[in-house]
């Protein structure tokens, strides 16, 4: 599959903890994309690389009108750097390499109302969202919640464009999003779609499902970037070597960084693409893909890591 | 569209297609061995040898202008033969706007696509046409932009929505079909438009092409190949008309069954579609007679040894039990033992 | 690869399977629809537990005539207009009338998994003429039919449709070279 390269633009800070970059084609057309897709950057972090996924906000530059790609970065607490290497280092005039991009978050046809719930950066995608929905018609609402200042990049500017369709939640007493009376007072034929925290996504499906939701109209937005662990080793039985893999890598990413290609998509354990089979060592499984009957055989290397004897893979 | 030429060849009725020698040669022959049985042989569509059926996405042959008459005259026949559901618009877009990138791209001399931001410009210069017309604005054209770009392309095209872990026919223009109705299995999940396929299902071959299926992404077609057998070079072997070709399968003998019965081989590719998310779906078909295949070498051993141990299901589901003996019969100077 | 000497007989994938009606626990309104107006249809319902005032719409067709249907048809989508999120719609009824309402239900935007059908009487199937793109009841148990707007004998198919509730009728005398 071959990369794009992309010229930053612009960079601009958005809160102190997120940045916007406007990222344009360096050779010929960017490709079209459908709202949720993302796309996966490759970082320059010292001598290395890290790879993460954004979601695409816009398709075009908002003050210019001209087609680019807009992501909007969190500065993550405890990443494993490359939300901090694109926030320090990334500027305006560096190229990067990107995917093309791909959908696991696309809206649904059939949908007679869609119910967009956003979680500090989760917002991202939404912003797409809020052009294809605007786009035919659509029937949505967006309800947000990020603090003030902080998280709750482009609030004021959904919420003039937007209307009565945007809810804003500050998170202070008395303005919390409150998924259970949300989900209740939604209409049948409604689709929620959730992006954000792991625990703002758990709590819309717990509520949907305790309210009788079909599981066909509940969507989230799951993947996240490898959280940091402890190094750990890895013996490939076909070329008789082995990899330490640090802290701040995925196993995937270690074993491209040493020259084995495995095919991936999402990166982020949710899709399935990069399953390796494995025989031996202790995997700690950080996927939402596989059976756990079928973690006995096979590991996602783009989240899971060792955590004790070293892992042989078949490679 | 201009009357016909009397000059093109026919895929009804009088049926004066041929094969050129060039293009038996290039015919995407479907048996690699001397067995033939369902399995998921799926590949990336990557670029083969200049020249073959798998150098482009969409291939453009000597059969292009007949093909484009005959495919006129079936939705004149039958307009139901094109559907495109409301939700299904923008897909439409999104195909017309892959042909017209990858045409113009492959076939130069052919086809021209200019563009100034949304106001296209296209000429095609086999059929001598063009078209000024706003990119995704309906009315714009003087059809649905799915049927606008199936006129000029051969092979039929479905457009499948991808939701709840699955994929629907939910838009499609198909006046080509290997005996399967658009009119009746539009909106149908993908193992439900597959349930006629015997054998298939319980090998789990439906499973794993679907997940494979439901990522494909953009920037990375698929394609595999489908066979089945054809009586004269009839394109529209749908069930809408199977009162006028379903006789001919009684009419085989083992002296006309090289003439008559055709291999009709789909080159299927199965393509992301940007905007929309939804997954093309363009079905190829290339007709030869036996009597055309026969003359590369091997190949009249090859079919007489697939068609010979296919088994019963298949050969029931492939509408041959009328003919087979005929054909086995004609066939087997091709195969000395 | 190798094929299996002999493999199970498989249910054609697109006919329907149905199971008995089952109480959905979670939903937060049932809606029942029996789309007949023979009195043993009711039996067919759910045993609902506890008090359900204001947790459920049950809809009857008043007659077995296309009106009485029409009218059902209406119930449904202007009880759906209403409805709650986490609304189960349950069917009973004669097939082709229980695939009707539920294509009623998917243009209102329900979701496929918050539906269930249960048909009553199975005597009679829907069968759609691809020659003519009409539709026609015949018994269910007859492989053949003809269909009553083209004249076409037809031969039913192990194929069924969802969104025409109907099973495919195809030209049955073709190979033999007859009259279709």
């Amino acid at each position: 599959m071959n990369p794009l390269h992309v010229r930053v633009t612009r960079v601009t800070t958005l809160t102190p903890v997120v940045k916007e970059y406007l990222l344009c084609s360096d050779c010929g057309n960017l490709p079209a994309f459908s709202a949720g897709s993302h796309v996966r950057v490759t970082i320059p972090d010292g001598n290395a690389t890290i790879t993460n996924a954004y979601s695409l906000s816009a398709a075009t530059d908002p003050t210019t009108g001209a087609p680019a790609y807009r992501i909007a970065v969190r500065l993550q607490p405890d990443s494993r750097g490359g939300s901090r290497a694109l926030h320090q280092q990334v500027r305006a005039g560096d190229v990067l390499r990107i995917s093309p991009p791909a959908n696991l978050f696309p809206l649904h046809s059939q949908a007679r109302h869609h119910l967009l719930v956003a979680g500090g950066i989760g917002i991202t995608p939404f912003l797409a969202y809020a052009d294809a929905l605007e786009a035919t018609g659509a029937s949505f609402t967006l309800h947000y919640a990020g603090r003030p200042g902080q998280t709750d990049a482009y609030a004021g500017a959904l919420r003039e464009r937007l209307g009565e369709r945007f809810h804003g939640y500050s998170g202070a007493p008395g303005d919390r999003l409150d998924v259970p009376t949300l989900l209740a007072g939604q209409r049948a034929g409604t689709h929620v779609y959730t992006c954000g925290p792991a625990s703002l996504i758990d709590g819309v499906a717990a509520a949907a499902r305790a309210l009788g939701w079909p599981a066909s109209s509940v969507h989230a937005e799951a993947f996240a970037a490898a959280k940091p662990g402890a190094p750990f080793r890895v013996e490939l039985r076909r070329s008789g070597t082995a990899i330490d893999v640090p802290s701040s890598r995925s196993l995937l990413e270690a074993l491209e960084q040493a020259g084995i290609a495995v095919p991936n998509l999402c990166r982020g354990g949710v899709c399935g693409q990069c399953a390796l089979p494995y025989a031996g060592g202790d995997v700690e499984h950080r996927d939402h893909f596989l059976a756990p009957g079928d973690r006995l055989q096979f590991l996602m290397p783009c989240v899971s890591r060792g955590c004790g004897t070293p892992i042989f893979l078949d490679l | 569209m201009t009357a016909r030429s009397p000059a093109l060849e026919t895929f009804r009725d009088d049926f004066t297609y041929r094969n050129s020698p060039a293009a038996i040669a290039r015919f995407p022959f479907p048996f690699p061995e001397d067995r033939y049985m369902y399995s998921v042989n799926i590949e990336p569509a990557t670029r083969k040898a200049h020249g073959s059926v798998f150098a482009n996405w969409f291939d453009i042959d000597e059969h292009y202008a007949g093909e484009m008459a005959e495919r006129d005259q079936a939705l004149r026949n039958d307009p139901r033969r094109a559907l495109v559901m409301p939700h299904m618009a923008t897909a439409a877009w999104d195909a017309l706007e892959l042909y017209m990138e990858t045409l113009s791209a492959d076939y130069p001399e052919h086809f021209t696509l200019t563009r100034d931001g949304d106001r296209w410009h296209w000429q095609n210069r086999l059929l001598g046409t063009a078209h000024d017309f706003v990119f995704g604005q309906a009315g714009t054209l003087p059809c649905d932009p799915l049927e606008f770009i199936a006129r000029q392309v051969q092979g039929d095209i479905a457009l499948l929505d991808q939701r709840d872990g699955d994929l629907f026919m939910d838009a499609g223009v198909v006046t080509g079909p290997a005996d399967w109705s658009l009119a009746f299995d539009a909106g149908m999940s993908f193992k439900q438009w597959h349930a006629p396929v015997p054998m298939a299902h319980e090998l789990g071959v439906f499973d794993r092409a679907l997940k494979y299926l439901l990522n494909i992404r953009s920037s990375e077609p698929v394609r595999r190949l489908n066979w089945t057998l054809t009586i004269n070079p009839r394109l529209d072997t749908s069930p809408e008309t199977y009162h006028l070709w379903g006789a001919d399968r009684a009419s085989v003998t083992p002296e006309n069954a090289g003439r008559k019965v055709h291999l009709r081989v789909e080159l299927q590719m199965m393509v992301r579609l940007p905007r929309s998310n939804a997954l093309l779906f363009s079905i190829r078909t290339y007709l030869a007679s036996m009597e055309e295949l026969v003359t590369r070498p091997g190949w009249g051993q090859r079919l007489h040894r697939v068609l010979r141990d296919l088994p019963a299901p298949i050969v029931e589901y492939k509408g041959m039990a009328n003919y087979r003996e005929a054909l086995l019969a004609w066939l087997a100077p091709y195969d000395p033992v | 690869m190798e094929p299996p000497r002999s493999l199970p007989a498989h249910f054609p994938h697109s006919l329907p399977r149905y199971a008995p009606l089952a109480t959905q626990d979670s939903a937060q309104h049932h809606l029942l629809v029996v789309a007949t107006a023979e009195p043993d249809a009711m039996s067919i319902l759910p045993a609902l537990a506890g008090d359900l005032t204001g947790r459920h719409t049950l809809l009857l067709q008043g007659g077995e005539d296309d009106g009485a249907a029409r009218t059902l048809d209406h119930a449904l989508a202007a009880a759906l207009d209403q409805a709650p999120a986490g609304t189960h719609l349950y069917l009973t009824g004669p097939e082709p009338r229980i695939w009707a309402l539920w294509n009623v239900a998917r243009s209102a935007g329900l979701a496929p998994d918050a539906i269930q059908l249960a048909p009553t009487r199975r005597h009679l199937r829907q069968v759609y003429c691809v020659h003519c793109a009409r539709q026609h009841l015949a018994p269910a148990a007859e492989a053949l039919t003809d269909c009553p707007h083209c004249g076409v004998a037809l031969g039913v198919r192990q194929h069924f449709s969802r969104r025409l509730g109907a099973y495919l009728g195809v030209a049955a005398r073709a190979e033999q070279g007859g009259q279709p």
